[in-house]
């Protein structure tokens, strides 16, 4: 490497390394866990997921909707295992995995939802969330926060916690 | 996992609001429940403070959390209960039922914090206030120190109210030295209760919790030893060793976690009173609505009872009540006549017997049970045969009072005559694990019995295979497993059944029930499949399972906060090898295997059940309210019924007169001819006394029902409440 080309890298290095961070005001961004259910990528508010766990011995209830695919046992209590698929009646597609389970709660409702693997935290700035297609079913689009602009959907988990419609009383 | 938001403090600023709240409310009704006894002026005086201060504690805790509502409705009776304080104002019977309606409100309003739903609106509470902060303004008067006292003596002079004053006060000294009142000056005061800790239940709920998860590995243990012994029989001696130390850690383990069970159990453990707390008000208030008077004792309240259990007793509680005040204690008239005091009195004591079991007796002193009569109406609703009937003992009969269905009362109401409530008694403490029993002597009243566990019982069940799957069924409930053989399944009217001793049963496959048969699952057990006989209530059935393993013993956990409830499945069960399996409900199985269709009970041919089904049973709608009037006809219409309507009793006196009706549904108060008319006029015509009526009404008081009774009607259902399904039941009985 020659010194020009030295000198250039340095230049560009500092440029980089100087280059001020800007202060992101929180209030303008939810923290979300991405997920996949193959083969979309959801989001799901981070306050609201207490653990993801690999999904074992998972018991069906004859008897139950179809979104519910059974019941397992999570440190001493029983959670169910949802198919968000079906309960937004969106096509199920090809060979999934199936086997994380995501226990969400807000202290009152626990339900655990079944995804085909983890991505990662993002940061969704607010702003940028556009609203779900209209195609969705009217049970999705209640539950939909938004589509991030590479198409993400953000769900609303406060609302499906309280949501009555994700009850099974019989 | 993060700190807490804003959301989850007001979350748990509620909850203690709750506790709070549930406590302030408590001590306000028991206030207001001694206080219309009008125990005497210093009683009297004690008991207004301590509303007022009740009210006053509540108002500032529910302003804390920003309830406005209920601070709304607190501070109006604070209100109230100062003007009483100050003597500037008198309290009088009349305004009760207004104080009893605002701790309703408040009640409700309590209960539903968390929801969404408000079921009392802005407008509603702001009535009440109005009507209550009225009281103050209308009656803005001096009146004598008994805080009682009308204020009829407006206008005299000060000389002759302090006259009075001396006068009172003197009789209240000759009160006193009587040694009655003084007992109910001790009760008045706020009791001092033993002492106790406040842990809140989800806590303690919590720790059992994680003791029963030690149950868990108590089981794993005892899987793990069988799997080393299933090696150690290979023939490998070197794992002697290990069982051995298994078994011992085993053992210690067992004994560690019965104790710590046992402990937490005995935290969660409440008293009584805090079930008991609500009978005084039950009892004023089903008193008046039977327009009987009722004095009652209460002892043994400390007794000690699990949480759970006692929680499921508030219902049995209440319908025993009220059937000792329906149809035990006797009305004035009677009592008067075989000269027993016009008071009727119910005794509530509760006990633990030898057997470390806690008892419930609660007696009246009325006419007592007339098994005679009961015996009839059960024959009347096909509990049992007539045939049957006269080989019942006496306590058999007696014990016909638990039936569903069976109801002595002439008069169905929406709350009573149903014969429902006595069958939830025994539903629930049979639940328990507890025991029902009755005792009567004709003319001396009777005694209900109730035998409960003081801990609830470990849960012991079979493990069942049906198509792929494990289930577990109740062990007490299975009353023998068989082994069936093709031969053994007869056919009846196209239903299989099986021959169980002399009785003819429904046969019905575990999997068909469950919807499960469809499952690639291939069936390789071919006969004798096993079958298990269950029994539930006085029914039992035969149900077709793949396997029968093992029996299992621990606790059955809810199936979490979004599965409130799945059809035929009580809980699950968490097995030592990790697996989670499901409890069968066992009396909802009977009810889905009945109504499946291969199970129908043994019908004689030429039996009843075709000419139903055809001809449609019509019925007569009246009621002015275009509203109400089609929503009773959706109602009745959707269970199968012709209705036909009519704008007033008039209208539907025409009607009547020219088409045959089954049944009259009517509203009381319409135009032209209103609804006790119309009943009166239809058991006058010749033609149509025969035709049973039902009342429907928005009001409800004694003085009704008693109109509507003497009219002729057949029941009275309230308003609001037949959507429940309650007007329905009350016309397939009728019909």
């Amino acid at each position: 490497m020659n010194e020009q080309d030295k000198r250039i890298l340095e230049e560009r290095a500092k440029l980089q390394a100087l280059k001020p961070v800007k202060a992101i005001d929180e209030s303008n961004f939810i923290t979300a866990v991405t997920f996949v259910l193959h083969p979309e990528y959801y989001a799901i508010e981070y306050t609201y997921v207490k653990e993801v766990v690999t999904m074992k011995n998972l018991t069906p209830l004859p008897g139950a909707p179809p979104f519910v695919m059974g019941i397992v046992n999570y440190r001493g209590t029983v959670v169910s295992a949802l198919n968000l698929k079906k309960l937004f009646g969106l096509k199920e597609m090809g060979l999934t995995e199936f086997n994380k389970l995501m226990i969400v709660s807000d202290g009152t409702m626990t339900m655990g939802i079944v995804a085909d693997g983890i991505e990662g935290n993002i940061m969704i700035s607010k702003s940028t969330l556009s609203n779900p297609p209209v195609t969705v079913s009217e049970t999705a689009a209640e539950l939909f926060k938004g589509v991030t602009p590479d198409g993400m959907i953000l769900l609303d988990a406060g609302k499906m916690l309280k949501s009555s419609k994700m009850v099974v009383d019989q | 996992m993060k700190h807490k938001s804003d959301e989850e403090f007001l979350r748990e600023l509620l909850n203690d609001f709750k506790i709070e709240a549930a406590e302030h409310l408590q001590a306000i009704v028991d206030g207001l429940l001694k206080l219309e006894k009008r125990p005497g002026a210093e009683i009297e005086e004690k008991l207004i403070e301590l509303v007022f201060r009740e009210a006053h504690s509540m108002k500032g805790a529910a302003r804390a959390v920003n309830l406005t509502r209920v601070e709304q409705i607190c501070m109006s009776m604070e209100s109230v209960f100062h003007e009483a304080k100050n003597k500037k104002r008198a309290l009088q019977p009349g305004m009760f039922d207004l104080f009893y309606r605002a701790t309703d409100f408040l009640q409700t309003m309590v209960t539903e914090i968390d929801l969404p739903h408000k079921s009392i609106s802005q407008k509603e509470i702001t009535q009440l206030t109005g009507e209550i902060e009225s009281l103050i303004k209308s009656e803005k008067k001096k009146s004598g120190i008994s805080l009682f006292k009308p204020s009829i003596h407006k206008g005299k002079t000060d000389k002759e109210e302090a006259a009075e004053k001396r006068e009172t006060s003197q009789s209240i000294i000759e009160k006193t030295s009587d040694p009655a009142p003084s007992v109910q000056a001790a009760e008045a005061l706020p009791s001092t209760s033993a002492e106790t800790i406040r842990v809140s239940a989800e806590k303690l709920a919590q720790l059992l919790r994680q003791a029963e998860e030690m149950i868990t590995i108590k089981t794993a243990i005892s899987y793990q030893l069988k799997q080393l012994n299933a090696a150690l029989n290979n023939g490998d001696n070197g794992l002697q060793k290990i069982a051995d130390g298994l078994n011992h850690e085993k053992r210690k383990l067992t004994l560690a976690l019965d104790e710590l069970l046992l402990a937490i159990k005995k935290t969660l453990m409440c008293p009584f009173t805090s079930l008991l707390n609500i009978v005084p008000r039950i009892i004023r208030d089903l008193g008046k609505e039977y327009g009987k008077e009722i004095d009652y004792e209460i002892d043994g309240g400390e007794t000690e009872i699990d949480r759970s259990i006692l929680d499921e007793m508030k219902d049995p509680l209440i319908h025993i009540i009220r059937n000792c005040i329906d149809h035990g204690i006797e009305t004035r008239d009677e009592r008067l006549k075989v000269r027993k005091p016009i008071a009727g009195l119910l005794k509530i004591s509760i006990f633990l017997d030898s057997d470390h079991r806690v008892v419930i007796q609660i007696s009246d002193d009325g006419r007592g049970i007339d098994s005679k009569k009961l015996v009839n109406a059960a024959i009347k609703s096909g509990m049992i045969k007539r045939s049957a009937s006269k080989d019942l003992s006496k306590q058999e009969k007696l014990m016909l009072l638990f039936k569903s269905g069976v109801s002595t009362s002439p008069f169905i109401t929406d709350v009573s005559g149903r014969g429902l409530g006595m069958a939830i008694v025994e539903e629930k403490v049979t639940k328990v694990g507890g025991s029902v029993s009755v005792e009567t002597k004709a003319g001396k009243g009777s005694t209900i019995t109730i035998t409960l566990p003081q801990t609830m019982a470990m849960f012991r069940g079979l493990l069942v295979k049906a198509s792929d799957q494990m289930f577990l069924v109740q062990s007490t409930s299975v009353a023998k497993v068989i082994y069936l053989k093709p031969e053994d399944i007869k056919t009846v009217e196209s239903k299989k059944t099986y021959l169980y001793f002399d009785e003819s049963l429904a046969l019905v496959n575990l999997s068909d029930v469950l919807a499960i048969s469809d499952r690639r699952f291939r069936k390789s057990k071919t006969y004798p499949k096993p079958v298990l006989i269950i029994q539930v209530s006085n029914r039992k059935i035969a149900f077709v399972a793949d396997e029968v393993l093992d029996e299992h013993e621990g606790i059955v956990k809810t199936l979490g906060s979004q599965l409130k409830h799945v059809k035929n499945i009580a809980g699950a069960m968490l097995l030592g090898d990790g697996r989670l399996v499901p409890v069968l409900h066992l009396p909802e199985l009977a009810e889905s295997a009945m109504h499946h269709g291969e199970a129908v009970e043994y019908v004689p041919p030429g039996g009843e059940e075709e000419i139903a089904t055809d001809q449609k049973d019509s019925i007569l709608v009246v009621e002015d309210s275009i509203t109400v009037r089609n929503v009773l006809r959706n109602i009745i219409e959707a269970s199968g019924f012709r209705v036909s309507t009519a704008v007033d009793g008039m209208e539907a006196y025409e009607k009547l007169q020219k088409e045959a009706f089954s049944l009259v549904v009517s509203d009381i108060d319409m135009p032209r001819m209103n609804g006790f008319e119309l009943t009166t006029k239809i058991r006058d015509d010749n033609q149509l006394t025969d035709i049973p009526v039902v009342l429907v009404t928005s009001l409800e008081s004694a003085e009704d029902r008693k109109r509507g009774l003497e009219a002729g009607a057949n029941a009275y259902i309230r308003k609001g409440s037949f959507e429940k399904g309650n007007l329905i039941d009350t016309i397939n009985r009728l019909i």
